[in-house]
């Protein structure tokens, strides 16, 4: 059926006379639950379709959408969307234009081995269920809990006028959690993400009862046992999910093409990178961070991006140089760039694709976590985040700790409560000295667009020390 | 003002037919169109058509609720089939009291006349956005305009069978000097004419041009005057916090707070689903009642959460009208039945021009835009943002020169407990960081927390 649709949509561009044309068909089926305080509060399920046609000619863009899946809306679509590219090129001075692209003919799936469509909403709840007893049973006093579970499987159809035509199916999972602990009138929350590319399987190996349970317990430490930072200057040792966010924001980000080059100026900002910067340090040798949209059953996994070209591994920063920028087909047009790396993607067929990250983190290194701990006479260590934000050309940004330990001479001790990492993004990392062994990947929904689009990606990478840092931001 | 879509009213009488206890089902059709800026280019014109129900059902307590596109006869009865099947699996929803059944809404809509029959050009409201910001300063612009129309019906096992149109415009427009030197101005609007595209365009290029060559700032405490862009989507943050279920989640820091003070005496924030010039201005609310206008904050005090019938009847007082109608489109879930939220919120202005206020600064800062607002706990309300754009000192009254690079770490309610001033002029914001309209005047805030990087 999509076929007919990109048939009847192209007859209608070239009836126009468009240069470019790309259909999108997708229908995706969706479930949520979600479970307040121990109360099943949303039990939903979805299945929405629709089509979109994107069409660059006589130097403008246009793009329409329809979620009406017949040859009529598809022929309309591309009427529209190639009297918005006329009517965009009318106020442009310099053409949109795309690197020419290699064509594919290719169908993929994510498999899965518990498949989605087999479960009960009683697995569903029953899972859930599971995890607020997990959390209680720890006794700590946690009078606000809010957990969701939910997966989406996109059946997804792309074909340009360039030959390439990609039919994919990707089904995802994801859990959320908030727990608030509230200890002697003072409290403490926590909010995390699960995600996979994949069926039910990746929801039984994340073992969210012990992350659960080891949070809450955490919170309670941090409420009755935790001190202040140290005021001056210390090492600074952060586990995964903190070396990850570091990568999303103040690595991906800025790399986004996009960003550099003004696309995304009026929401989601720019970027302290320029174009001229690529090869410049940013940096100590340790600072290698990589984006992989093709990671297996990862959140972020895509084959091909939403221009139909081949993903793959960019290193971003590359022994704490600028390696490479993420691009789509317009931006690396716009560079004098042969071709795109694959980084165009759109939330929903609603969306018009743009420069996006999928799977972002720090390359592994090769030390033990215990060896960041050695030689560190006085340090904090950073498990996780709660509070964190960067500004819009992705150069200041700030992480506060949930999780984290005094280290005194090499040995974790005592619980810190809030540790505040505030820093510009060169100065972050420029004190990493070490990285270790020890990957991991963290889901999350990453924001950019306008309108807003959410993509699912990975953050990740492995514990890493950073030598000589001020807690808490600048004194003054 | 438009009929019922007839597909509403067979929607509930199928589901009650076969075996529903409640139902809820809402058509909208939408036009919409966008176009967007970037490097005063024209980077894309977008159109989207879709017409689309939400369908909720519940029997014995247990709840659930899909999303149809483009719905029909067939396609609604396997609907309400597989919902039924689907109900029989669920646990009862102990929260869950029912829908409203009575003292339903009568309005129609207010749907600007220009933006439903199709000629409002968002390219044209673009360019004179641009136009104004190049005029007044600005070398290079970005930035978004959108018109849309809707058509609503909803129809009700309660007894509710009603229709609205409704349109919307917005204008975003952020403008640099330089790299580093930017200003940022939004409008919202229910109507063509009601949108400032020029003025947006104006402000945001005046700013950048005294944005020019700015220095890192310092950390300290300042009084802050705020511009309506900025603190409306703190306000906005606040209203949504308002929702009764937020509060029971742990989103929230109003908890517990009711008749108690959370805000400055000169604090008062209504919700207005019923404003003529409101975004998301509809008569009615997913139940039926009628939108209204709730006073949330009076004078500095916590009047009310933000209720359902569900959520009104557990907590002993009645609906608010705030069965609002998110999630419907984006999740396919339950919306305001289960979830309250607000339509449009209003931050009630105060005497001063909004030169007087910043009149009234010895040593402090202005602050036109933020960015980027986190919690690290929702439940006492702290929180850090970002201030981007235009950072001016003011020294002995007067707006001086642009400073980068801070940030704001504060408390919600503490930030509120000391709004010392509003102005008089304000200003329908919507953008990323303020999802709900939020009409707001300048507010002086004084002894605000600024921080910065370290190194």
């Amino acid at each position: 059926m999509a076929d007919d649709l990109a048939v009847s949509a192209f007859k209608e561009c070239a009836r126009l006379n468009a240069a470019y044309a790309e259909v999108r068909v997708e229908k995706t089926r969706a479930n949520s639950f979600s479970l307040k305080n121990g109360v099943l509060e949303d039990s939903a399920s979805s299945a929405s379709e629709g089509l979109s046609v994107r069409v660059v000619t006589g130097g403008g863009s246009g793009f329409a959408a329809s979620n009406e899946l017949t040859r009529k809306a598809a022929t309309e679509a591309a009427a529209k969307a190639f009297a918005l590219a006329v009517s965009a090129a009318a106020f442009n001075d310099k053409p949109v234009t795309f690197t020419r692209e290699a064509s594919y003919y290719v169908d993929y799936e994510v498999r899965q081995k518990k498949a989605l469509k087999d479960l009960s909403p009683d697995d569903r709840i029953g899972y859930l269920k599971a995890l607020d007893a997990a959390a209680l049973a720890t006794k700590v006093h946690l009078p606000m809990r809010y957990l969701a579970v939910g997966d989406w499987t996109t059946q997804k159809f792309y074909e340009n006028t360039e030959g390439t035509r990609i039919r994919s199916t990707v089904p995802r999972i994801h859990l959320f959690y908030a727990i608030a602990a509230v200890e002697g009138g003072a409290s403490q929350q926590f909010m995390f993400q699960f995600g996979s590319s994949g069926g039910w399987e990746f929801a039984e190996s994340w073992h969210a009862d012990l992350k659960i349970a080891e949070q809450a317990r955490t919170l309670k430490r941090a409420l009755t046992k935790g001190k202040s930072a140290p005021k001056e200057s210390v090492d600074l040792v952060v586990g995964p999910y903190v070396s990850g966010i570091a990568a999303h924001e103040s690595c991906g980000h800025p790399s986004e093409a996009d960003r550099i080059m003004g696309r995304e100026a009026a929401q989601a900002g720019e970027s302290f990178i320029e174009v001229d910067m690529l090869g410049s340090r940013i940096g100590s040798q340790e600072a290698t961070v990589i984006d992989d949209p093709s990671l297996p059953n990862s959140y972020g996994h895509y084959l091909f991006d939403d221009e139909g070209v081949k993903s793959g591994p960019r290193r971003l920063y590359d022994a704490g140089r600028i390696g490479t920028f993420l691009h789509n087909r317009q931006t690396a047009a716009a560079l004098d760039l042969p071709h795109s790396n694959g980084s165009s993607r759109a939330e929903s067929y609603a969306d018009e694709p743009i420069v996006r990250m999928g799977n972002t983190y720090v390359a592994p290194g090769d030390h033990s976590v215990e060896e960041l701990f050695e030689g560190v006479k006085l340090g904090v260590y950073v498990k996780d985040f709660m509070e964190w934000n960067i500004d819009d050309k992705r150069y200041n940004q700030k992480y506060v700790g949930t999780e984290a330990y005094l280290i005194k001479n090499g040995r974790v001790g005592a619980p810190v409560r809030n540790p505040v990492i505030e820093l510009t993004t060169p100065a972050f990392w420029s004190a990493v000295d070490a990285r270790a062994k020890d990957v991991d990947y963290f889901s999350a929904t990453c924001g950019k667009g306008d309108p807003m689009q959410g993509a699912p990606v990975f953050m990740g990478g492995p514990s890493m020390r950073l030598r000589d840092i001020r807690l808490g931001g600048a004194s003054k | 003002m438009s009929d019922p879509d007839p597909l509403v009213e067979y929607a509930v009488r199928r589901a009650r037919k076969a075996g529903a206890h409640e139902a809820v089902a809402l058509v909208q059709s939408q036009h919409a169109e966008q176009t967007r800026l970037a490097n005063n280019q024209v980077s894309i014109a977008v159109s989207w058509d879709s017409r689309h129900m939400g369908l909720f059902l519940a029997k014995g307590g247990r709840t659930t609720s899909t999303n149809i596109d483009t719905p029909t006869r067939p396609k609604v009865d396997d609907a309400v089939r597989r919902l039924l099947k689907f109900l029989k699996m669920l646990p009862v929803n102990e929260d869950y009291r029912g829908i409203a059944s009575r003292g339903f809404a009568t309005g129609a809509g207010k749907p600007d006349g220009a933006i439903a029959e199709g000629q409002a050009s968002t390219n044209q409201i673009m360019v004179a956005a641009r136009d104004a910001a190049l005029k007044a300063g600005a070398l290079r612009t970005a930035g978004t305009a959108y018109v849309s129309f809707s058509r609503t019906s909803l129809g009700t096992s309660g007894g509710a069978l009603l229709a609205a149109d409704t349109t919307g415009a917005t204008v975003s427009i952020r403008a640099f000097t330089d790299k580093e030197a930017s200003g940022h101005w939004v409008h919202a609007s229910s109507t063509l004419k009601g949108l400032d595209a020029k003025g947006s365009g104006h402000h945001a290029g005046s700013l950048a041009k005294r944005a020019r060559n700015p220095v890192i700032g310092k950390a300290g405490k300042f009084d802050v005057v705020f511009d309506p862009l900025a603190i409306a989507a703190l306000t906005s943050n606040m209203g949504n916090m308002a929702s009764a279920t937020a509060v029971e989640s742990g989103f929230s820091y109003l908890g517990r707070k009711v008749g108690r003070s959370v805000a400055s005496k000169h604090v008062t924030v209504v919700d207005d689903g019923s404003s003529s010039l409101g975004l998301n201005s509809i008569p009615f609310d997913v139940e039926g009642l009628p939108t209204r206008r709730t006073p949330i904050v009076l004078k500095g005090v916590l009047k009310t959460y933000l209720h359902n019938t569900s959520t009104a009847t557990r907590n002993k007082v009645a609906s608010t009208g705030n069965a609002s109608f998110d999630h419907f489109r984006d999740a396919g879930g339950p919306g305001g039945v289960i979830t309250p939220s607000p339509w449009n919120l209003e931050m009630l202005p105060g005497s001063k021009s909004a030169e007087q206020l910043f009149s009234k600064v010895d040593h402090g800062l202005y602050i036109t835009n933020i960015w980027y607002t986190r919690y690290q706990n929702y439940v006492t309300g702290d929180f850090s943002t970002i201030p981007r754009d235009a950072i001016l000192a003011i020294e002995g009254g007067q707006v001086q020169g642009p400073l980068r690079d801070l940030r704001i770490t504060e408390n919600m309610r503490s930030l509120y407990q000391r709004v010392a001033a509003l102005s008089k002029e304000t200003r329908q914001i919507h953008s990323w960081e303020c999802e709900t309209p939020t009409t707001h005047p300048y507010a002086l805030v004084e002894r605000v927390n600024v921080s910065r990087s370290a190194q």
